[in-house]
C-alpha cells in the first residue's frame, strides 16, 4: 500500500512536471516525464494523450500518431484528440487517414475542425465531400473568399458544374486576375452554358499565364467548337504537348483550314499515342 | 393499377410460382409491369450487375399489337437463374395498354444471366424470332407462332465462345434476303480475378480499364436455320473493343448496311460494309472514333437515324456525366460532330445515359431524342440517390437544335434500355424503359390533338421517305434493346407521298397516301 502511495505521489509529480514542460515548450522534458509515467502505468490513456500532444506540438507528427491512436482506442468519444490526430495525419500528407478522426472531431466541434476536414477530403481527392465541407465552412467563422474559391474549385474537380458556377460567381471580383480561377470558371461556363460563355475567361487565363496549358487546351477546344479554327490552332498546338488527347482537335482544326498533311500527321500521332496508352489493356 | 390474375390454376400453385399470367391495365400514369429487373448486385460489386438490361418490342403473335420481352439477370458470380424471379419475361400486348405475362407459355424464361434481346425473323417464316445475349453466351428462340418459342441455339450453330455480350443486331449484310447477326461483346469478365474497387472510398463497380477487351462477332445466316461464324473472315474480329451497343444503317447509302459500335472508354468502331462479306473499320476516317475533345468517353447506347431530314442517317450515343451525348451529322462525305451546335453539349452535360433513340414524340415531323438515364455506379455507393436519374425527352427544333422537352412521367431510376413504339395503336409513340432492381415502365404518351402520323411496315434494311422525312428500317434500339416495329412518322393532315428503297436498289413510290394509318409496303 505504501509503495502504491509513493508511486501515486511520484506519478502526480511527474504529470505536473510534464504539463509544465509542455506549457513552457520544453518538449524533451515533457517526453521524458510521460515516458516515465508510461513505464509505471502503460495502460493509462492520459499519458499516451499527453505524449501524443507533446510530439504534435514539437512537430514530431509520425511519433504523435501512434500515441494519439492508443489514447483514442481507449477513449473513442469524439473530442479534441481526434482533431489533433487528424492534424498530425494531414501534416504527414496522409490525407485519407486524416478523414476518420476529423469526421469524429467535427462531431465534437464543427467550427474548429470543418476546414481541416475539408482539407483532408481534398487531399484524398474526395472532391465532392471536400466541396460540401468547404461550403459548410462558409456558414461558420471561416467565411472568406479563399474558402469560397476552394469550395468552387472542389465542385469543379468533382464535375458538379452548376454548384461550381454558383460559387465561382461569388468570387469573380477578388480573383479576376487569377489565371487558375479564370481557367476553371471559363471551363465551367463553357460546359454548362456553351463555349462562347467560357471564351472570355479562358482567354484571360491564357493571356495572364501562357504556361497554363490546360487553359489553353480548353480555349482551343472552345474556339474550335465555335468554328474559329485559326484561333484554336496555336492554343491546341501548345497544349497538346501536355495532353495528347488534344492532338485530335488539333488535327481537325488543321483539316478545317486545309492543312491536310498536318492534319494527317497529327492524327497519326494521336492514334499512336492513344494505342500505346491502351496497349496494356489488350 | 389493377392487377388481375387470369390463370385458372389453383391458387396455391399460382402462389408457388411467379410464372403466371398477369394482366396489367393502364392507369393514368406509367404502367409498372409486374417484374423486377434482377441484377444480382452484392457488396462485391461484380461488374455484370450494373449492365442489365434491355427490352425487345415486337409483334410475337402477329395480332397487330406490339409485345414486350425483358432479359433478366441472375445471382452472381454464378450467372445461373435459380428462382422464378430471375426469369426473362414476356408480356403479350392485349391492347389498350394492357399486358399479360406469358413467360411460361412462351418458353422464353431463359437459364443464364441475360442482358439484351434482338427481335428479327431469321428464318423468314413470317414470325419474329428472338436472339438473347448474355454473360456466357447466346440463345436463339424460334417463333413457332402464337407467341410460342423454341430454343434452337444448338441447331443454329451460333456460338459466341462464352463471351459476354450486351447487345445484338439483326441485319442483312449480304442483301440475300435473310437476316445475319452481329453480336456486341463487352469485356472479359472472370469473377475469380475481379478485384474490389473503391469510388470515393466506397465499394463500387470497377472502371472498364480493369478488364480486357473482346472482339465482336458476326454470323452469316445460311438460310437453312444455321449460321456460320464469319467474325474473322469479315475483318470484324480483328478489332478488339469494349462493345456496348450497335447502331445499324446504310451510312454511305451504297445499298449495304454498315455497323457503328460504341466502346466503353476506347475508340468506337464504324464497320463499313464492303459488300463481299468483309468490313473495313473506318471510324477515324469518318470522324466518329472519339468526340472532338479527343477523349474516348464511356460510350453506351447508340442510335442511327436521320434527325435533320436530309436523307442520310446520323448518329448519336449516350455517355456518362460530363461526357455529353455526342451527336454526329452525316454529311455524305463524313460525320460532323454537332454536339455543341445542336446544344446537346449543354443539355446532356449533367446526364449519365444508357439507352437512346431518335423518335418523333410529338408528331411534328422531326425526330426527337429520348434517353434512358442512370449512373453506372451503384446506388448503394458514393453516388447514393444521385445515381438515379429520370428519362429525358430532347425535342428536335427543325433539325438544327435540341431543347428540353416536357418531363416524362416516370420516376427517377437507374434506367438502362429504352424503346419507342406505338403500343396502343393511337398514332403516338409510347415508351418502354427498363431500370435496375425496378419494374419496367410502360409510358403511354399523348400527342398534340391536331397531329397526324403514318406508320410503315417494311423489311429490314429498307429506307423509307415520307414527305421530307427519312427512316431506315433497322431493329436496334439504344442499349441492349430492339424494336422490330413499324417506322413511325409524324406528318401533316391530308395525304403524303411515300417512297421505299430496298438495299438491292428496288424502289416503290406511292402518292397521296392517307395519313393516320399503318401501311405495309413490299417490294
Amino acid at each position: 500500500m505504501l509503495l502504491l502511495l509513493l508511486l501515486a505521489q511520484d506519478s502526480a509529480q511527474l504529470s505536473q512536471q510534464g504539463a509544465q514542460a509542455i506549457r513552457e515548450r520544453r518538449f524533451s522534458d515533457a517526453e521524458r516525464a510521460y515516458r516515465q509515467l508510461l513505464k509505471v502505468d502503460p495502460a493509462n490513456p492520459a499519458w499516451h494523450m499527453n505524449l501524443g500532444l507533446t510530439f504534435h506540438l514539437s512537430s514530431r507528427y509520425a511519433d504523435a500518431v501512434p500515441e494519439l491512436q492508443l489514447f483514442l482506442k481507449a477513449k473513442p468519444q469524439p473530442g479534441p484528440m481526434h482533431l489533433l490526430l487528424g492534424l498530425s495525419q494531414l501534416k504527414l500528407s496522409r490525407a485519407c487517414d486524416a478523414i476518420a478522426p476529423l469526421e469524429k472531431a467535427r462531431a465534437w466541434n464543427a467550427e474548429q475542425s470543418v476546414v481541416e476536414l475539408a482539407d483532408a477530403y481534398y487531399g484524398c481527392k474526395r472532391f465532392l465531400n471536400a466541396a460540401r465541407t468547404y461550403e459548410a465552412a462558409l456558414a461558420t467563422q471561416h467565411k472568406s473568399a479563399a474558402v469560397a474559391r476552394q469550395a468552387a474549385h472542389c465542385y469543379w474537380e468533382a464535375r458538379q458544374y452548376p454548384d461550381a458556377q454558383r460559387l465561382f460567381a461569388t468570387v469573380a471580383t477578388p480573383f479576376a486576375q487569377d489565371a487558375d480561377f479564370n481557367y476553371e470558371y471559363g471551363d465551367t461556363l463553357a460546359r454548362i452554358e456553351g463555349p462562347a460563355a467560357g471564351v472570355p475567361y479562358l482567354e484571360r487565363a491564357a493571356a495572364t499565364k501562357p504556361t497554363l496549358l490546360a487553359a489553353r487546351g480548353e480555349l482551343g477546344k472552345a474556339f474550335q467548337s465555335l468554328g474559329q479554327n485559326q484561333e484554336a490552332i496555336p492554343h491546341l498546338e501548345a497544349a497538346a504537348a501536355a495532353d495528347s488527347a488534344l492532338l485530335l482537335p488539333q488535327s481537325r482544326a488543321y483539316r478545317a483550314k486545309g492543312r491536310v498533311a498536318d492534319s494527317e500527321r497529327v492524327q497519326a500521332e494521336y492514334r499512336r499515342q492513344a494505342n500505346s496508352e491502351i496497349h496494356w489493356e489488350r | 393499377m389493377e392487377v388481375q390474375v387470369l390463370s385458372s390454376a389453383p391458387l396455391l400453385s399460382v402462389l408457388r410460382s411467379l410464372f403466371i399470367a398477369f394482366l396489367v391495365a393502364a392507369g393514368p400514369g406509367p404502367v409498372s409491369l409486374p417484374m423486377t429487373l434482377f441484377t444480382g448486385e452484392t457488396v462485391r460489386k461484380f461488374l455484370p450487375a450494373t449492365m442489365p438490361g434491355g427490352v425487345a418490342v415486337f409483334d410475337a403473335d402477329n395480332d397487330g399489337q406490339l409485345d414486350l420481352y425483358f432479359p433478366n439477370g441472375a445471382p452472381l458470380p454464378a450467372g445461373r437463374k435459380t428462382l422464378p424471379a430471375h426469369a426473362n419475361r414476356f408480356f403479350r400486348n392485349r391492347g389498350a395498354m394492357r399486358f399479360e405475362d406469358r413467360t411460361t407459355a412462351s418458353g422464353l424464361g431463359g437459364t443464364g444471366y441475360d442482358f439484351a434481346a434482338a427481335a428479327g425473323d431469321f428464318d423468314r417464316d413470317g414470325q419474329v424470332d428472338l436472339l438473347v445475349s448474355g454473360l456466357r453466351g447466346l440463345t436463339l428462340y424460334r417463333n413457332r407462332g402464337q407467341g410460342i418459342f423454341e430454343d434452337v441455339t444448338a441447331r443454329s450453330k451460333l456460338d459466341n465462345h462464352g463471351r459476354w455480350s450486351v447487345g445484338a443486331a439483326w441485319l442483312d449484310i449480304d442483301n440475300d434476303g435473310d437476316l445475319d447477326l452481329f453480336v456486341v461483346n463487352y469485356v472479359r469478365w472472370d469473377p475469380a480475378t475481379e478485384k474490389p474497387c473503391l469510388v470515393d472510398g466506397q465499394p463500387d463497380f470497377c472502371h472498364p480499364r480493369a478488364y480486357q477487351p473482346q472482339p465482336n462477332a458476326l454470323f452469316r445466316n445460311e438460310g437453312d436455320g444455321t449460321f456460320t461464324d464469319i467474325s474473322a473472315t469479315s475483318g470484324i474480329a480483328q478489332h478488339l473493343g469494349k462493345g456496348m451497343a450497335a447502331a445499324v444503317a446504310d451510312f454511305d447509302l451504297d445499298g449495304r448496311l454498315d455497323i457503328f459500335v460504341t466502346n466503353d472508354r476506347v475508340f468506337n468502331f464504324l464497320f463499313r460494309n464492303l459488300g463481299d462479306g468483309r468490313f473495313e473499320e473506318v471510324a477515324f476516317a469518318c470522324g466518329v472514333a472519339a468526340p472532338a475533345n479527343g477523349n474516348p468517353p464511356s460510350a453506351m447506347g447508340a442510335d442511327a437515324q436521320d434527325y435533320d431530314n436530309d436523307g442520310r442517317p446520323d448518329l448519336i450515343y449516350t455517355a456518362l456525366r460530363d461526357e455529353t451525348f455526342p451527336l454526329y451529322r452525316n454529311t455524305g462525305a463524313e460525320f460532323v460532330e454537332a454536339t455543341v451546335s445542336s446544344r446537346l453539349s449543354v443539355l446532356t452535360r449533367a446526364m449519365a445515359g444508357w439507352g437512346i433513340v431518335f423518335a418523333d414524340l410529338d408528331n411534328d415531323g422531326w425526330k426527337d431524342i429520348v434517353a434512358a438515364r442512370g449512373e453506372v455506379l451503384s446506388a448503394t455507393g458514393s453516388k447514393g440517390a444521385l445515381a438515379r436519374e429520370p428519362l429525358s425527352w430532347l425535342r428536335n427544333v427543325e433539325g438544327r437544335q435540341f431543347v428540353a422537352g416536357d418531363a416524362i412521367s416516370a420516376p427517377s431510376r437507374l434506367y438502362r434500355g429504352i424503346a419507342a413504339a406505338d403500343l396502343d395503336n393511337d398514332g403516338c409513340l409510347d415508351l418502354v424503359a427498363t431500370a435496375l432492381e425496378a419494374a419496367p415502365q410502360v409510358i403511354k404518351r399523348s400527342c398534340p390533338p391536331a397531329s397526324h402520323w403514318l406508320e410503315v411496315n417494311v423489311s429490314a434494311g429498307a429506307r423509307v421517305q415520307v414527305g421530307t422525312q427519312w427512316r431506315h428500317a433497322t431493329y436496334t434500339s439504344g442499349y441492349a434493346s430492339s424494336c422490330n416495329c413499324p417506322l413511325h412518322f409524324g406528318v401533316s393532315a391530308g395525304t403524303v407521298n411515300v417512297k421505299v428503297t430496298w438495299p438491292d436498289g428496288k424502289q416503290k413510290t406511292m402518292s397521296d397516301v392517307p395519313v393516320d394509318r399503318r401501311i405495309a409496303v413490299e417490294p
